[in-house]
């Protein structure tokens, strides 16, 4: 029977999870090393499919979703924003470059403190903290991308008597494309990450907290299975957004229209 | 016949390093409605500048655009060009890419009247494709296609298939002539390979380093032209010799 490439590569990674999950309950038994150390595979199975059922981990992974997604949103609709304001004008190009200067090196964690004083610790300042974690490096992947597309494209724009707005929406966004999706995954890896530490800080404040604070209380409650299960739902997500999001993305603008992304 | 489009003592310099550059020193020409002119120059020589010029895409430093003897100051869709780039925008299909500019500017029919002309320039079939399926030489028919879709009055070309093999050029030079020929066009096509302008000018504007004008002929020929008949062949040599003479 022969099977196709990208089968092939599953069937590795399934082996490869295979190998790791034996080593792990090798090492566990081998050196009889404490459940709350290392928990069993199979206790962290059962205690993640509990607190399905019970309901309470997937309120708070849908939560964590919802901010997320939100700020991720938010944070492209600004970076959006940003670079029209640097198209349109000089004067604000060299703003929008001073503000990503000075906020793209500064770590979303590094302005809780402030964040707090000044919002709060409700949904409202993780959301500050992942739509600053987002904005800046999809405004930078932006304007490279818009000075990345050949002169002939705007020039041809000119001679046609297109309109600004639609210059900016069917030639300069699906122009960038290559650099907005590059922008989109370390946003998304940035949120992501930001999201979590939010969470863990600002404990259950935002209603029932999301998956950071799931995580967190379960070290609280020594419930070192639920720990492990909350990780392999941050995990999951993960390689479920990059997969079956941004790569259908890339799939459906990029690869569709044969564009290399480096 | 009609003057369509005028260009009187164009001047134009550029800066380098601080250095002004003269690329253009009053160019003054004239092209009759229905006429098919072909500006024959070495490379860097000022034929893409004078053809922005002429699309109001570039300003020049002094003298007159005038279309239909009207003054132009700002780039408009009755003039278009066809660069020697990539123009094609890769996230449309071939059939969005031409009927593109129609659609912005509201027009409903866009889609009929892109698939009327991509047949004409022998694209049928291939209007939902990705320009990065088609060949050089149908990017470039596309790219013909969106130009007379906005204008059917003047194509100003500027060396569109340099990039193409010979005997893709030779098949796109018979378009140009039976576009010219069938829509009673305006054209004005820019080339540095004299074959290439024997093949399609009726009349041949030769200029040199210096961004002038050094000669200016007829070609009484009629087309197909056989680049082997004496007369193409003694124009030619002409040409050469022009040319060479103009070598730093």
């Amino acid at each position: 029977m022969k099977i196709n490439s990208r089968t092939a590569e599953f069937l590795r990674k399934l082996i490869w999870i295979f190998i790791i999950i034996a080593c792990w309950e090798l090492i566990r038994n081998a050196g009889n090393i404490s459940p709350l150390l290392m928990p069993s595979v199979l206790s962290i199975v059962r205690s993640l499919l509990k607190s399905f059922i019970e309901g309470s981990l997937l309120r708070q992974t849908l939560f964590s979703l919802l901010l997320v997604g939100s700020g991720l949103a938010g944070g492209a609709i600004l970076a959006v924003l940003f670079v029209f304001l640097s198209v349109k004008s000089k004067f604000l190009n060299s703003l929008v470059n001073l503000l990503i200067s000075v906020f793209h090196p500064l770590p979303g964690i590094a302005l809780l403190p402030i964040i707090i004083l000044w919002i709060g610790t409700g949904a409202g300042a993780i959301l500050c903290i992942i739509i600053h974690s987002v904005v800046w490096p999809m405004t930078t992947n932006l304007k490279t991308g818009y000075q990345s597309i050949p002169q002939v494209y705007l020039l041809s724009a000119r001679n046609f008597e297109i309109p600004p707005g639609s210059v900016f929406f069917r030639i300069i966004i699906p122009g960038s494309m290559p650099y907005m999706i590059s922008g989109i995954k370390i946003g998304w890896a940035r949120s992501w990450r930001a999201l979590i530490s939010a969470e863990m800080i600002f404990g259950a404040a935002a209603g029932a907290g999301g998956l950071g604070w799931f995580i967190y209380s379960r070290r609280v409650f020594m419930d070192s299975q639920g720990l492990f299960a909350g990780l392999c739902i941050v995990i999951a997500i993960g390689i479920l957004v990059e997969r079956f999001c941004i790569k259908r993305l890339e799939e459906n603008t990029v690869k569709r229209w044969g564009i290399s992304i480096g | 016949m009609d003057n369509i489009l005028t260009l009187k003592n164009i001047f134009k310099t550029f800066s380098f390093d601080n250095t002004l550059h003269s690329v253009l020193s009053g160019i003054s020409l004239t092209l009759q409605k229905g006429s098919l002119t072909c500006i024959l120059g070495p490379s860097g020589c000022g034929k893409s500048t004078l053809l922005k010029i002429a699309c109001s895409l570039e300003s020049q430093d002094s003298g007159d655009v005038l279309f239909y003897g009207k003054k132009c100051i700002q780039p408009d869709s009755k003039r278009v060009m066809v660069f020697q780039e990539e123009q094609l925008y890769p996230w449309m299909t071939i059939a969005e890419n031409v009927g593109f500019p129609q659609k912005v500017h509201g027009n409903s029919n866009w889609r009929r009247e892109a698939e009327t002309l991509l047949k004409k320039v022998q694209l049928s079939g291939w209007e939902n494709r990705y320009p990065f399926q088609l060949s050089g030489g149908m990017k470039k028919r596309a790219a013909i296609a969106r130009a007379l879709l906005s204008s059917r009055e003047i194509l100003i070309m500027d060396e569109p298939f340099s990039s193409l093999d010979v005997n893709t050029r030779a098949r796109l030079h018979q378009l140009v002539i039976d576009l010219w020929k069938d829509l009673g066009l305006t054209i004005l096509f820019v080339t540095h390979i004299i074959d290439e302008a024997l093949a399609l000018g009726e009349r041949i504007i030769v200029m040199d380093n210096t961004g002038s004008i050094i000669s200016d002929l007829l070609v009484d020929e009629s087309y197909p032209r056989d680049p082997l008949a004496n007369s193409i062949l003694t124009l030619s040599d002409n040409l050469k010799t022009r040319m060479k003479s103009e070598d730093p």
